[in-house]
């Protein structure tokens, strides 16, 4: 089977429709019937994709003639892409590469990326689900299922509104008798039943209206308080559902939405269904009850006059939703002009020291006037449409009522028509317009509430936390960390670890040295199983890293970073978050440890002082004790310290370095720094450049070598001379 | 403001360069000879390419250092000239949009379907208040979700309810 990719651009740099395919041992790129470029493989050691201003290129390396010093091997261009191939030519790319290592044939990974697999088109920011392909239907009958529970209750809301309903229609009838048998009788009508006076037949009917609208009221209530409860619960449910999913996601998937999206996952998004179950669930079914009942009554009643009352309905619907398009526009650069106001604002604020350096300050003003008046301009046009329009739809619904009321009274003076009949008819039509008005609405709101759910089921669909083994086990870490070849990348086309084998042995420290962007921080996300390596294995103790637990992996591991968050809570809760249950003897003896009892209690509120968001604030050397200290009570069997000495002062340093060197004993630690002085303690030193691990041993052995590490530590030794003499 | 010139650090013109001449290598990527020196690969980098876009043009090298500055295409002899033109109209991809034929929102994010020459395409923007940028010429600069980047030198291409629905975000 070939394998194919699709490219978009042609070697002149136009769009086109091209397909890449590798079959056997050659790759061939066309646009055309005709490849343009054909290539057999046996000779080449890399693919690599060059990436130019919004395209790229995939480019072959060939390996170097048998022996060959004839230079680097030059790099031979395959097909040109723009930026919405890239993803997948990248994973294209990356199969390559390890059939040219191995010989061993992985098809490239597909459907995970940003494009809808369906239709090709780019998925709306922090989504996987295409709006164009879902299938609308099985998202609600999901979302159906899901309310099974609450079924019963939203029903009974709905018979509930049903019957306040129909106790509404009976009061226009009420008025009507009361029109045509005692306020102003036509010739023939009769006599009262019961033997009624015209007071008492006012009073009855009255009386009689009054119970209709009382109970009426009494089922509206009950129907509102039964949908709330129902939708409610299910709200809670949902949110649950969701929020424990949120929880339980694989970083790769958390880091790939921001914080904020999901915030309004958990919230937003389930709150707008909760709304759609109590409003739109109940409404719906009540407004479709009170139209078709209506409509019906009006039409048996007076045919000819239902049909006028009616005539102005769709035009009324048609230029509500022409008028809303308008001031919506409106609307919407009122509110582009605020926001942009407001950026501008913050821009001038924020930098106001360099605007009064500079001297800038008039242009910075006319600037901001100028923004101002734009956005004054649009309200002022926003507000005159507004006055220019809205009365029109309000008499396009009057309009109707007018109608009736001319052709109807003509009726009535004509005497086919009893004036009660004209009076109820008047009344019912006002019941009319109401669900009508609703009903042009419905659409918009459905639509939003399906793009919530579909969000919502996104989530769940998400698969939990990483693959782990069928049976994980809860045994075995003893401190060995084995690197066996990994390869690994966030992105398909950028491999970040490239074959690294690395043994660490149990209670060693070892210390990752090399420029930013080496790597070295990938290496502790794969160690901590936040994310697993594409290629190759990494072993704890004797077993793969899937095998464990994810529970006891996690118990085993701690971590002191750069940077600190402290959650919302007290100084003994934070360092407690370790090992919920700590005894206050062993947290204060973590403290300890840490070099962290004597600063806490210093403070007023010694261990019990509020700090996080709106508590007392620490400083970075404090913070960091405070995670020493967690790291301490948690006692784990790795320990991974990702700079935890970088940007202090020096005795704040010493202190921490002080309380690291307690922490490290007994055991296996990786610490990666930049200051090579604060790893001085490693048992071995491993220096990782471009992804690859390029030197290995210890402190001295590494100097001797007068390799990379040589360079690192004498670079550092100059800038310190230098930065001595100056100071 | 005086005409004299500040102070700084100058930067090495291709005339600074002896006998510098560009070339195509037999793999068919730009490559410069100059100064004795045979640059087999060279990378074309605009400093301003979009109020500028065919001046101070840097050639860097596969190491990543600035061989010499084009100042101005138009002082080239016409085959150099050719050549990285051509070089440059490759690197930088930013297509001319000749027609928006419809716009749908989902989610926030647009869905322009547009002609750019004979080819039709779905280009997605999120965040138009940021993606849709007006250029000093009046053009408009879309970018898309993946990054690419598209113009669109005429408003007036667009039809009336399409750019009604863009013209919130245009400022």
């Amino acid at each position: 089977m070939p394998i194919t990719v699709a490219f978009d651009l042609n070697p002149a740099g136009e769009l086109c429709r091209g397909e890449l395919q590798w079959e056997g041992g050659t790759l061939a790129a066309r646009t055309g019937e005709e490849p343009f470029f054909t290539r057999a493989l046996d000779d080449i050691a890399e693919a690599r994709v060059h990436t130019d201003v919004g395209c790229g290129q995939l480019e072959l390396l060939a390996r170097a003639p048998d022996g060959g010093t004839g230079g680097p091997a030059e790099a031979i261009s395959v097909c040109r892409f723009s930026l919405n191939c890239l993803e997948a030519l990248g994973e294209f790319c990356k199969s390559l590469n390890h059939y040219l290592e191995t010989g061993e044939l992985v098809p490239p990974q597909t459907g995970q990326g940003t494009h809808c697999p369906k239709c090709g088109r780019s998925l709306p920011p922090g989504i996987r689900v295409c709006l164009f392909c879902v299938d609308t239907r099985a998202i609600w009958r999901r979302a159906f299922g899901m309310m099974k529970t609450i079924w019963p209750s939203l029903l009974l809301a709905g018979l509930c509104m049903t019957l306040f309903n129909l106790s509404k229609l009976a009061i226009p009838l009420a008025n009507r008798w009361l029109l045509d048998h005692v306020l102003a009788p036509a010739e023939g009508i009769g006599t009262l039943p019961f033997g009624w006076s015209p007071a008492a037949a006012i009073l009855w009917m009255g009386g009689g209206m009054a119970l209709c609208f009382a109970v009426g009221q009494v089922f509206l209530g009950l129907s509102g308080h039964l949908a709330r409860r129902g939708s409610s619960l299910f709200s809670h449910t949902l949110r649950g559902t969701v929020y424990d999913k949120v929880q339980n996601l694989p970083v790769a998937a958390i880091s790939q939405k921001t914080s904020g999206d999901l915030m309004k996952r958990v919230l937003q998004d389930t709150d707008k269904v909760r709304d759609f179950c109590s409003e739109l669930g109940r409404a719906s079914v009540e407004k479709i009850i009170l139209l078709t009942t209506v409509a019906v009554v009006l039409f048996v009643t007076q045919p000819l006059l239902a049909v006028l009352a009616l005539v102005p309905v769709p035009l009324t619907i048609l230029f509500f939703r022409r008028f809303w398009r308008s001031i919506g526009w409106i609307y919407h650069k009122m509110w582009q002009c605020a926001s942009r106001e407001t950026s501008v604002l913050h821009d001038i604020i924020k930098g106001i020291r360099v605007v009064k350096t500079f001297g800038t300050e008039e242009r910075e003003i006319a600037k901001f006037s100028a923004v101002s008046r734009r956005l004054t301009d649009i309200c002022i046009r926003g507000d005159k449409l507004w006055a220019l329009i809205n009365p029109f739809p309000r008499y396009a619904m009057v309009a109707g009522e007018l109608l009736v009321l001319y052709f109807g009274g003509r009726m009535v003076l004509q005497g086919t028509l009893s004036l009660g009949t004209l009076v109820a008819f008047n009344l019912y039509l006002a019941y009319l317009y109401e669900p009508l008005r609703w009903m042009a609405a419905l659409p918009r709101r459905l639509a939003e509430t399906t793009t919530c759910l579909v969000k919502i089921f996104e989530i769940l669909d998400e698969p939990r936390t990483l693959p782990a083994t069928q049976d994980p086990i809860r045994e075995g870490i003893d401190g060995a960390i084995a690197f066996d070849a990994v390869q690994f990348g966030y992105k398909p086309y950028e491999p970040v670890l490239r074959q690294v084998s690395l043994q660490i042995r149990p209670r060693e420290m070892i210390g990752l040295v090399g420029h930013s962007g080496a790597g070295k921080s990938t290496m502790i996300n794969l160690v901590m199983r936040l994310y697993d390596a594409d290629r190759g294995q990494l072993r704890l103790g004797d077993r793969d890293i899937k095998e464990y637990d994810y529970t006891y992996l996690r118990e085993n591991i701690g971590v002191v970073f750069q940077e600190t968050f402290l959650f919302a809570g007290t100084v003994y809760d934070n360092i407690a978050y370790a090992k919920p249950g700590a005894s206050p003897a062993d947290v204060i003896r973590a403290a300890k440890t840490a070099n962290a009892h004597e600063f806490i209690v210093k403070l007023p509120d010694g261990y019990n002082t509020l700090v996080g968001e709106d508590g007392h604030t620490l400083s970075g050397g404090e913070r960091q004790r405070v995670a020493i200290a967690r790291a301490v009570l948690k006692d784990p069997k790795i320990l991974i310290l990702d700079e935890a000495t970088s940007a202090l002062d020096p005795e704040t340093e010493s202190k921490i370095q002080q309380a690291l060197e307690r922490l490290v004993k007994n055991r296996t630690t990786i610490a990666i720094a930049h200051r090579l002085s604060t790893l001085r303690h490693a048992d071995r030193l491993a220096v990782i450049e471009q992804g690859r691990l390029a030197e290995l041993g210890s402190h001295k052995e590494l100097l001797t070598k007068r390799g990379i590490y040589y360079g690192l530590v004498m670079a550092q030794n100059e800038m310190g001379k230098a930065e001595k003499e100056r100071g | 403001m005086t005409d004299e010139t500040i102070p700084g650090t100058d930067w090495v013109t291709l005339a600074d360069l002896p006998d510098a001449r560009f070339y195509r290598n037999q793999n068919g990527f730009l490559a410069l000879k100059a100064g004795g020196r045979d640059y087999r690969r060279v990378t074309l980098r605009r400093a301003l390419p979009f109020t500028d876009p065919a001046k101070y043009i840097c050639v860097i090298d596969t190491e990543e250092h600035e061989i010499a500055v084009i100042e101005d295409l138009a002082a080239l002899d016409e085959d150099t000239r050719a050549l990285i033109e051509a070089e440059l109209a490759v690197r930088y991809f930013c297509p001319e949009i000749s027609e928006v034929k419809r716009i749908q929102e989902k989610l926030g994010t647009y869905y322009l379907d547009v002609a750019i020459g004979a080819f039709e395409k779905t280009v997605a923007v999120k965040d138009v208040g940021k993606n849709l940028k007006q250029l000093e010429d009046g053009a408009l600069l879309v970018t898309d979700t993946d990054g690419n980047r598209y113009r669109i030198a005429d408003l007036g291409h667009l039809a009336r309810k399409n750019l009604r629905m863009l013209e919130p975000y245009l400022y």
